[in-house]
């Protein structure tokens, strides 16, 4: 069974005795002025926190506490960070760094930095940043971070990430995608268009295609080319067909753009003009301009009207009909 | 049937996840909201929302990917309820969403941290293409569209007795289904494996059309048809993972197997003529998928990185034929044993070659082997019971042309931080493309690029970047697929007897008479597919971010790509396509407990390509020598044109309530327009429209210190406009294509939804 409730009860027991110790801690020491860490602080999350949040929570200390200050560091215990048991559960340190100047302040002023800041005031380079994550989550999907497009631009893993806060918005499909608009705004306007991927439903996130920790494929797509990326979710267009419309298997963005277009099916350019881009011939239909002509209450054109050129050949992505040749059957 | 197992089904998940609720409810109970703050700061919280939501008016177009396409009140059932043990480590995570609609979630994960993790999920996706649909057939979503008595076979549909009064409304829509299963286990010394399963059933309908012979040949008519979906896909991936603080490595397998319930769809023939009663064209077919992959990444030293990835895959695809045609006549081979070997290999280097400067540098090789047998199809244009197979000299005898590729591309790049606030950045990109059966054998791209970012000061950083690629194809000659599909026989019918052409390096005599042509060819000589020919690329990108506060952020960007074209310049194809788009944003904190933020995105995509009206020997010839009349010639240019602005802004004073809300905007014009000589007649188009506008407020009050009332309110107008489907196009509109009677999406809803939500730890 995997949730014990005794072990919840015997947990927050535990925690509560802590927190009377740190308590009783805090008011014995209550008499300094200075903000050192007091040695007999009892940890409240993670294994050696207690170099950091006891100093920051003495409570009953004239200054602020960590409470005081930002209690919402102390939500890590509400992630996978904050359970102890997994041996590799980092603590405080693990990730800002010994900060050791920072550590040994003494005195009623502000203390230096920690070693390594993710805040706004102080930021340390993202790849300082980024090497507390690094540190333990090199392998798998982020093997390709090194020399991925976000690295080099500069983006850091708490860029997109939140650690100390349960509901990481960026890991939870329906609330994605707002964080990668806030760099990718061309594509967030995408998402209103007429012809679009359920991202604004939530029913599908950007990493359903991106590994955005850098992949072997183009932009950062999750698979090698892009038609193998599509066919993850498209795969009736795999085939190997019988006959093979060229830019369909080479590349499906040679028709298709993937965020959102004005034209029915993500198209780039709508049929008959995106076909006749392509398609100009001396002979058969496709050897003059389809306009407005064509449009009509009578006489209409079938290679505009409707469908245009998909009202006959509606196999472009591959046929497997032995009469297919031309993608109508 | 499907439909009916699907409820059942989405029934079932349904009365699993509330069971799933009240397992763990007792727990909730225990933990309930501590009063600590800091036990309450550091335990997990878990929440379960329900309530009810109404939508003012059924639309289609409302509840694509959402479900709210019904007016019919609907359940708000959401919860998130998690459990950690930080003794143990064991925990569970269970997430329901949209439970009481057709884009309902689950999601259902536990184990023991640091050991393993057991994964369900469950998902459902409409996707709703139209209401306003309507066919003449019976047995919609069905692959057997029959005729109805009511209507008489015509000529055209004009002449089709009784097909108006026979057309009955189909909604086409389908729904995605996806059930997956995963398992992660860490083993000793740095590895874990991991096994995940996913299978996916697509079911339903969509827009497609079938085409029929009228008469003994040439003129051909359709009928737009509802094509039924009955798609499985189950995709496996097993991997084993290492990772140390030098070394990561990957070694896995993925498979996707795609199956098709619906072989083919057959309809009735509705035009008179000499052709077959019905007729049929094949659905997608059952294929496969396997790879096998490697990827690791190798710290040479503390600055040096080098990654890489190897992969091997095999599509295969061998279902059975159809018949040439309806009136039987199977082809010599039963099947197409289609087989593609897919390889890729990629290596990229990451050095820090001074305390200043990175290096990145990769090269990577894509290769699409088809190995497809080649085989003679003797094919039937359109189905028809007599005549017109293939022949040594005519158009009907084929082969096939498997396609095959290999693509190359190195890039290395230079990063460079000349001073604590500037960063410069150069880079150079290569690519190199082989393929066959095309026009062109091989194209090379070369693109080099510069960036810069600078922070002038705390309150204000910008960048800029340009790119400029240009790719050069071998000689192209758009004849050239033709050797491999094509009988000698009918090529030598499309040029003037006294030329003559290499066929598969055999040099061969032409036959026709009057054609116009010196060698065959069916695509004009002077057009240049655009994804093959000759390309020049400027991509520009410049990006300002300024914040004269601690609570005002504003940031500025435009993105600007050119694509040109030069050899369609000179003949035809597309000329140029080139994109812009310009950003807005700022966001606000007015104080802790209110913020706003508000964006604007204007952008324009343009493409231009030229053609010319050819017919008779003499354009012909013109054509073939590009020497064309310009009162022939034609220009298209298509312009969209899309802006759009939200704004949007949240209270959240720490008391009883919050509360929020949204506005967004959004207006594209798509517009067509045509420049083309005095020997060619046009007409304008009018313009594509689409105009959504969408308001949502929400706010949150707390009853209790863990009981909160949600409400939720939208409003959302959208009218679009599309001149191939609007009036004046109608149902007997076009001679050669049976027309549906659908409109472009409108409508106006507004949506309401109250719900409590009961939090817990």
């Amino acid at each position: 069974m995997m949730f014990r409730g005794g072990n919840t009860m015997k947990f927050m027991r535990t925690i509560g005795f802590l927190l009377t110790l740190f308590g009783v801690a805090g008011f014995a020491t209550s008499a300094h002025a200075t903000r050192e860490a007091d040695p007999k602080a009892k940890d409240i999350v993670l294994k050696g926190d207690a170099k950091c949040t006891g100093c920051h929570d003495e409570a009953d200390e004239p200054l602020p506490s960590m409470l005081d200050i930002k209690p919402g560091v102390l939500r890590i215990g509400r992630t996978k960070h904050g359970v102890q048991g997994d041996k590799r559960t980092p603590t405080c340190t693990n990730c800002h760094g010994e900060s050791l100047d920072h550590n040994n302040h003494k005195g009623a002023g502000k203390p230096p930095l920690p070693d390594r800041v993710f805040g706004k005031v102080g930021q340390s380079a993202a790849s300082v940043r980024n090497e507390a994550c690094i540190s333990c989550h090199q392998g798998g999907k982020r093997i390709h971070w090194q020399s991925s497009a976000h690295e080099s631009g500069d983006v850091a893993c708490n860029s997109c990430h939140k650690v100390h806060t349960q509901h990481d918005k960026v890991r939870d499909k329906a609330t994605q995608s707002e964080v990668c608009f806030t760099c990718h705004k061309e594509q967030r306007a995408q998402m209103h268009r007429l012809s679009t991927h359920p991202l604004r439903a939530g029913g599908m996130a950007c990493s359903d295609c991106h590994n955005t920790h850098g992949s072997t494929g183009p932009k950062l797509l999750t698979r090698n080319t892009i038609n193998e990326t599509c066919y993850t979710c498209h795969a009736e267009k795999r085939g190997p067909f019988l006959w093979e419309h060229p830019p369909a298997t080479d590349d499906c963005m040679t028709c298709h753009t993937p965020h959102g277009s004005n034209q029915p099916t993500l198209l780039k350019t709508r049929a008959p003009y995106l076909c006749s881009s392509c398609h100009l011939t001396a002979s058969g239909h496709p050897n003059q301009i389809r306009t407005g002509v064509g449009i009509a209450a009578t006489g209409a054109q079938a290679q505009i009207a409707f469908k245009a050129c998909l009202n006959c050949h509606t196999q472009v992505h591959g046929s497997n009909h032995p009469s297919g040749p031309r993608f109508a059957r | 049937m499907r439909h009916r197992h699907q409820e059942k089904l989405a029934r079932n998940v349904l009365a699993f996840s509330i069971s799933l609720i009240g397992i763990t409810m007792p727990v909730a109970a225990i933990a309930d909201l501590p009063n600590d703050e800091v036990l309450q700061l550091i335990t997990p919280e878990s929440e379960i929302e329900l309530g009810a939501g109404k939508v003012s008016r059924d639309s289609f177009k409302f509840g694509d990917y959402t479900g709210l396409n019904k007016s019919d009140l609907h359940g708000i059932v959401n919860f998130h309820i998690v459990n950690r043990d930080k003794e143990s480590a064991r925990y569970y995570e269970i997430i329901g969403r949209n439970l009481g609609l057709d884009s309902r979630t689950l999601s259902i994960e536990g184990g023991q941290q640091g050991n393993y993790d057991l994964r369900f999920d469950y998902g459902e996706l409409p996707k709703l293409h139209t209401d306003s649909y309507q066919t003449p057939y019976l047995g919609a979503g069905t692959t057997r569209l029959t005729q109805p008595a009511g209507i008489t076979d015509g000529a055209n549909p004009a002449a089709m007795a009784g097909l108006a009064a026979n057309m009955q409304s189909f909604d086409v829509k389908t729904k995605r289904q996806t059930l997956g299963l995963g398992l992660t286990k860490l083993l000793p010394a740095g590895w874990d494996i991991a096994f995940n399963y996913k299978r996916e059933n697509r079911d339903g309908t969509k827009l497609t059309a079938g085409v029929i012979q009228i008469g003994a040949g040439g003129s051909r008519g359709a009928v737009i048809l509802p094509e039924p979906v009955d798609y499985t896909t189950d995709q496996f991936e097993a991997v084993a993972r290492f990772a140390d603080e030098k070394m990561q490595l990957q070694v896995g397998y993925y498979g996707s197997i795609f199956k098709n319930a619906n072989e083919s769809l057959t309809w009735d023939n509705l035009y008179t003529g000499t052709g077959n009663t019905t007729g049929r064209y094949g659905l997608p077919p059952d294929n496969q998928f396997h790879q096998i992959n490697a990827s690791g990444g190798y710290a040479i030293s503390k600055d040096t990185r080098l990654t890489g990835a190897l992969s091997y895959g095999n599509m295969t695809q061998n279902e059975s034929f159809l018949p040439y045609s309806t009136g039987g006549f199977m082809p010599a081979t039963a099947s197409l044993n289609g087989k593609v070997i897919a390889t890729h290999a990629s290596l990229k280097l990451k050095s820090r070659l001074a305390p200043k400067l990175n290096l990145t540098a990769g090269y990577r090789y894509d290769d699409r082997d088809n190995r497809t047998p080649v085989n003679q199809y003797d094919y039937y244009t359109a189905d028809r019971d007599a005549g017109g197979t293939g022949t040594a000299t005519n158009a009907l005898r084929r082969w096939n042309t498997p396609l095959s590729s290999t693509k190359q591309g190195a890039h290395a790049e230079l990063d460079y931080h000349w001073t604590h606030a500037t960063k410069l950045k150069a880079g150079y990109d290569y690519h190199h493309v082989k393929h066959t059966h095309e026009p062109t054998n091989k194209d090379q791209e070369h693109t080099v690029k510069a960036e810069v970012h600078h922070r002038f000061n705390e309150q204000f950083s910008g960048g800029l970047g340009y790119a400029y690629s240009d790719r050069k194809a071998s000689t192209y000659f758009g004849a050239a697929p033709m050797d491999g599909t094509y009988s000698s026989g009918y090529m030598a019918t499309l040029c003037d007897a006294g030329n003559s052409f290499s066929y598969q390096g055999v040099s061969t005599a032409c036959t026709g008479a009057g054609t116009g042509r010196t060698y065959p060819w069916l695509e004009a000589p002077p057009l240049r597919k655009y994804f093959l020919a000759d390309r020049k690329r400027d991509k520009l990108r410049a990006f300002a971010d300024f914040s004269p506060t601690d609570r005002l952020d504003l940031q500025f960007g435009v993105d600007y790509k050119d694509d040109r074209y030069p050899d369609s310049e000179a003949g035809f194809g597309l000329v140029g396509a080139t994109g812009w788009a310009a950003n807005v944003d700022a966001s606000l904190r007015v104080s802790d407990a209110v913020s706003g933020f508000a964006f604007a995105t204007l952008e324009e995509y343009r493409t231009d390509q030229q053609g010319a009206n050819i017919s008779g020997a003499a354009q012909t010839t013109g054509a073939e020598q590009n020497t064309l009349a310009d009162t022939q010639r034609w220009l298209v240019s298509t312009r969209d044109r899309i802006f759009t602005m939200g704004i949007g802004f949240r209270v959240k004073p720490g008391g009883k309530y919050e509360l929020g809300g949204d506005f967004i905007h959004s207006y594209a014009n798509g517009r067509t327009s045509f420049n083309a000589g005095t020997g060619v007649t046009t007409a304008p188009l009018p313009d594509l429209i689409s105009r959504l506008n969408r308001l949502e407020l929400f706010g949150k009050y707390w009853l209790q210190k863990n009981l909160a009332l949600n409400v939720r309110y939208v409003h959302e107008r959208f009218s679009s406009a599309d001149w191939a489907w609007d009036s004046p196009l109608g149902l007997t509109s076009s001679a050669n294509v049976v027309g549906t009677n659908m409109t472009s999406p409108n409508y106006k809803v507004h949506a309401i939804g109250a719900s409590i939500a009961y939090r817990f730890q």
